[in-house]
């Protein structure tokens, strides 16, 4: 089995005498381990007691293997989406696989809740029409209470938005739907 | 009772947890690596979610990915079968935290027990036999070179967070012991995190013979009778069978008794399995399993208890309808692994395409598997295909009905070997006929060519 790399790295917080005080201390190192983190953080496990925290966190090269699963399986997305959201998430996006638009679509990236908006009642990152360029966030997925942004891989314009907010979503599910740039300047949408 | 269940696990497993659940009216939810999107309990379920690509770390141990799944699909409680997520008490938590009920024991229990070296001196503090060994995990290896010194070799050296069959190493010579200690370590921090060992006497011809227990949260314990599992190859079983044959009733009765004490002494919920290794009339503790073991059917079939059914009850808090007076061993079962694997080459994975795939059926026969004709069996995952198990009145008339499955089983494709062969041949061994067979059984054959 190959195994993502991953690092964790144990803090043994030694003699922290009274609850706050350990509490203020493992904030203090949680946040200076997050800030030196490499990547979006995994796991996190806090101990009371002879107080210890873990962390893991995740290889930043997961996102580039989802978005490569997810545009393998753009082609047979239909049968596989077909045969897991029996609870209605993604419908009908075969048509626009099969249609007159090569289609770009942006995956899940995990399992997780879909939101279009930083927070409820904000405005949406994008929505249809916007363009947007590769590494530009263009919604979230939460998973355990982790907000993971979720990236646009290409330049292009926003055609379609395939889930709707606050909604849960599996990995490999298809997102939105970008028309990538080049196709976007043949049509003349823009320069 | 839960209205979903989520199973997390796949193979075999997941689709023999998601029979009970449905003849019990709980809707089902599968989870699924990218590998196994075509797998039978993807298409059973009500429901299947994926989880991720095949690596382990980003599928099946995923936890943030199995618990947002449990929540999308309104699942209220977790089975995670066995091997996985099944015996991490962080996951266990992690599911209580979000409002999740993990069928298996309380984190607490599964923590200490998970900790063999915590365990066996738990245990042996309970009164339950051990073998002469070091009494916590060893940190320096002249410490560890005179406990081995103390004890007599063999010794055998274990991973505290072993398991499985994984993180063990038998030295015979002291001059050996340095390289060996060195190497468990190393191995046991790469593949569990945890480069803890500890060290024991090893027997060398002893029958591995354990006991499965089923408690519920209100302190009911009852012993589901034994099992032998003693055909083993490299710690990986293959045939078990249940009651474990030639016990004595006064060796089978202590044992019993030992795995319910030890049970009620660390407030053990749900089915649990005490594993010894028995040396004529005596026994020792070799570790406690929080979970369903893979060879289950053979109990099931000679006391009648669905241990999957039993599993759910406890979870919800039920209090056990099972009495140990109720608990009555009928006739003889057995069980044979059928892995895709080559046993001619060193027992190396053989997976691939199933083009045919014929179960053995007939009169007291139960084949729990996965496969299906046209089913691929991915790489990526353990060699566990099928399980053959049988029962008879009586284990002569088991071992014929056995032999009857494995003529009757066939299954061929591209690339695609078995260890049926294997086991039968391990199945007409005439030291397993006589039930004198040890754990050395397997590698007799091996060396004898059969």
């Amino acid at each position: 089995m190959s195994e993502q790399t991953s690092t964790s790295a144990p803090v043994e917080l030694a003699d922290a005498s009274g609850a706050e005080a350990a509490v203020e201390a493992v904030a203090r190192t949680a946040e200076r381990l997050i800030s030196a983190a490499p990547a979006s953080l995994r796991r996190l496990r806090l101990e009371s007691g002879a107080a210890r925290v873990e962390m893991e966190w995740s290889d930043p090269a997961v996102l580039d293997d989802a978005q490569r699963y997810a545009q393998e399986s753009a082609s047979t997305a239909a049968a596989v989406t077909g045969a897991v959201a029996a609870g209605g998430i993604a419908a009908a996006q075969a048509a626009d696989a099969v249609g007159k638009t090569p289609l770009h679509y942006v995956c899940a990236p995990m399992v997780g809740t879909f939101y279009r908006a930083p927070e409820p009642g904000a405005e949406p990152f994008v929505r249809e029409g916007d363009a947007v360029v590769a590494g530009q966030q263009i919604a979230i997925l939460e998973a355990m209470k982790m907000m993971l942004p979720v990236e646009a891989d290409i330049d292009g314009e926003v055609m379609r938005v395939v889930v709707g907010d606050s909604t849960g979503v599996e990995y490999g599910e298809q997102l939105m739907a970008i028309a990538p740039r080049a196709t976007a300047a043949t049509r003349g949408d823009r320069s | 009772m839960f209205d979903t269940v989520l199973i997390a696990n796949r193979g075999e497993i997941a689709v023999r947890v998601a029979r009970t659940c449905r003849e019990m009216g709980i809707r089902t939810v599968a989870v699924y690596a990218t590998p196994d999107r075509e797998s039978a309990v993807v298409r059973q379920a009500d429901r299947a979610v994926h989880l991720g690509p095949s690596p382990l770390k980003r599928s099946y141990l995923n936890i943030p990915a199995v618990i947002e799944a449990a929540r999308i699909t309104g699942a209220q409680a977790i089975h995670p079968g066995y091997g996985f997520l099944s015996e991490d008490p962080d996951f266990a938590e992690i599911c209580a935290a979000n409002g999740m009920t993990f069928i298996g024991p309380p984190p607490s229990v599964m923590s200490r027990l998970g900790d063999k070296a915590l365990a066996r001196s738990l245990m042996a503090r309970a009164g339950l036999p051990v073998l002469p060994g070091s009494p916590e995990p060893v940190e320096h290896l002249s410490t560890a070179q005179e406990i081995a010194a103390g004890i007599g070799y063999p010794v055998i050296i274990k991973a505290v967070a072993g398991g499985g069959g994984r993180g063990m190493r038998v030295v015979r010579r002291a001059a050996e012991f340095a390289r060996a200690y060195q190497e468990v370590r190393a191995t046991a921090q790469a593949v569990f995190g945890d480069g803890r060992v500890y060290l024991e006497r090893y027997l060398e011809s002893a029958r591995h013979v354990e006991v499965q227990v089923l408690c519920d949260r209100h302190g009911n314990a009852v012993h589901l009778g034994d099992r032998d599992c003693s055909v083993q190859r490299r710690h990986q079983k293959l045939i078990e069978e249940a009651p474990a044959p030639g016990l004595s009733e006064s060796l089978a009765a202590r044992m019993a008794g030992a795995a319910v004490t030890g049970a009620l002494s660390v407030g053990y919920v749900g089915v649990g399995t005490f594993e010894f290794l028995v040396d004529g009339e005596d026994f020792y503790l070799m570790e406690v399993n929080c979970r369903i073991q893979v060879e289950h059917p053979v109990t099931e079939m000679v006391t009648g208890i669905d241990l999957v059914r039993q599993q759910l009850l406890v979870a919800a808090g039920e209090p056990l309808t099972i009495g140990q007076s109720d608990v009555v061993i009928r006739g003889a079962a057995i069980e044979c692994r059928v892995n895709a694997e080559d046993a001619s080459r060193g027992f190396v994975p053989a997976p691939g395409l199933l083009e045919v795939f014929e179960p053995p059926a007939g009169p007291f026969i139960r084949v729990d598997t996965h496969g299906y004709p046209g089913y691929r069996v991915p790489p990526n995952y353990d060699s566990l295909l099928a399980k053959a198990v049988v029962w008879a009145p009586d284990r002569p008339q088991a071992m014929a009905r056995m032999v009857r499955a494995l003529d009757e089983f066939r299954i061929a494709g591209p690339g695609v070997r078995t260890s049926i062969d294997f086991v039968r041949t391990a199945l007409n061994d005439p030291r397993f006929r006589a039930a004198e067979h040890d754990t050395t059984l397997t590698d007799r054959i091996l060396a004898t060519g059969g």
